[in-house]
């Protein structure tokens, strides 16, 4: 009881996805994902990106906040094919700099509709840069068994980490 | 050897509404500098709100960030610790709450909050704080307005030793 490291993927090279399978269901538990990560594309950040299940359905409900320095924006989408909020930095940001994203899985084993929670904060040493909070819901009434964490643009670079603990 | 963080010490599934859970004997030793409250339910219309120790005094304030506009609201001198206040959750929600230092003797308590309507579409981001120095030994999740917490809602509290 308590908050179990489950398992840790790490990016030795650079890799597409971070993914989490064959989840054992621990009933009334939550899960969590903390991550530190980079893309190698153009530009200083772009959207974390996550389904669950394998699912690519329109079945992802994304209402968020974001500011880049400057501005504040909502985001109000869905349903699309994935979850999603902006804060992981890219390749243009500055060098050796890695975002921080924790995501909160509630009550992942219950069949029913999953809520999450994100919060995320990019790093790079200008004016430009970028946080994110959001409300993240999969409307389809079953367990989570497997995750998949992804960026919109890019791969994760080297160096980039995610963990995925047990909260019960 | 590791400290232990996210250890369990109360938790319930609602099986008939309800419009307040109250959890007791809150360690205040080492064991428990902060404490966290996690709820993943329904409700129809309400704000999941907080009480300390009993406390019905008008102790609580918020500052709350909401993609509703966006918005920026507070509220201070409340009977309760509010952490969406002018909202009300409609739906499928879920919420969390650090209490920071809640085993201190000699400080107020700040609180660190999030709440996610998902159906409703909304997400907010808030601190408050409880103005009294007292350990918190007990913890009262309640509505704003007497309304019941759906069946099937689960309300859990961890804390985390420091």
């Amino acid at each position: 009881m308590g908050m179990t490291l489950l398992e840790t993927v790490n990016f030795p090279s650079a890799g597409s996805t971070i993914d989490f399978n064959n989840i054992t269901a621990v009933a009334g538990a939550d899960l969590k994902i903390v991550i530190s990560g980079r893309t190698d594309a153009s530009g200083i950040a772009t959207e974390y990106m996550m389904r669950l299940n394998g699912d690519s359905s329109s079945v992802y409900h994304t209402t968020g906040l974001a500011g880049d320095g400057g501005t504040i924006a909502k985001r109000d989408v869905g349903p699309t094919t994935f979850l999603e909020n902006l804060s992981l930095p890219k390749n243009g940001a500055t060098a050796n700099t890695f975002g921080s994203a924790e995501i909160y899985i509630h009550n992942f084993s219950n069949a029913t509709t999953t809520g999450i929670t994100f919060t995320g904060v990019g790093e790079n040493n200008a004016t430009e840069s970028y946080l994110g909070i959001a409300s993240w819901y999969r409307d389809v009434a079953e367990a989570v068994t497997s995750i998949s964490v992804f960026g919109q643009a890019g791969s994760l670079m080297q160096h980039s980490t995610a963990s995925l603990y047990l909260i019960n | 050897m590791a400290t232990p963080t996210y250890e369990l010490i109360h938790t319930e599934t609602v099986a008939t509404a309800t419009s307040s859970v109250n959890f007791t004997s809150i360690p205040t030793d080492s064991s428990c500098r902060d404490f966290i409250i996690v709820i993943d339910g329904t409700a129809t219309s309400l704000r999941p709100v907080l009480q300390f120790n009993g406390d019905t005094g008008s102790n609580y304030s918020a500052v709350m960030l909401s993609d509703d506009s966006p918005t920026y609201s507070a509220t201070s001198s409340g009977t309760y610790l509010d952490p969406i206040p002018g909202y009300a959750i409609t739906s499928r929600f879920s919420a969390t709450y650090q209490v920071l230092g809640s085993n201190s003797a000699d400080k107020h308590k700040g609180v660190l909050m999030r709440v996610n309507q998902h159906v409703g579409d909304h997400v907010h981001m808030s601190s408050g704080r409880w103005a009294s120095n007292a350990q918190i030994v007990s913890v009262k999740v309640l509505t704003n307005n007497g309304n019941n917490y759906g069946v099937g809602t689960i309300i859990s509290i961890y804390k985390i030793a420091g």
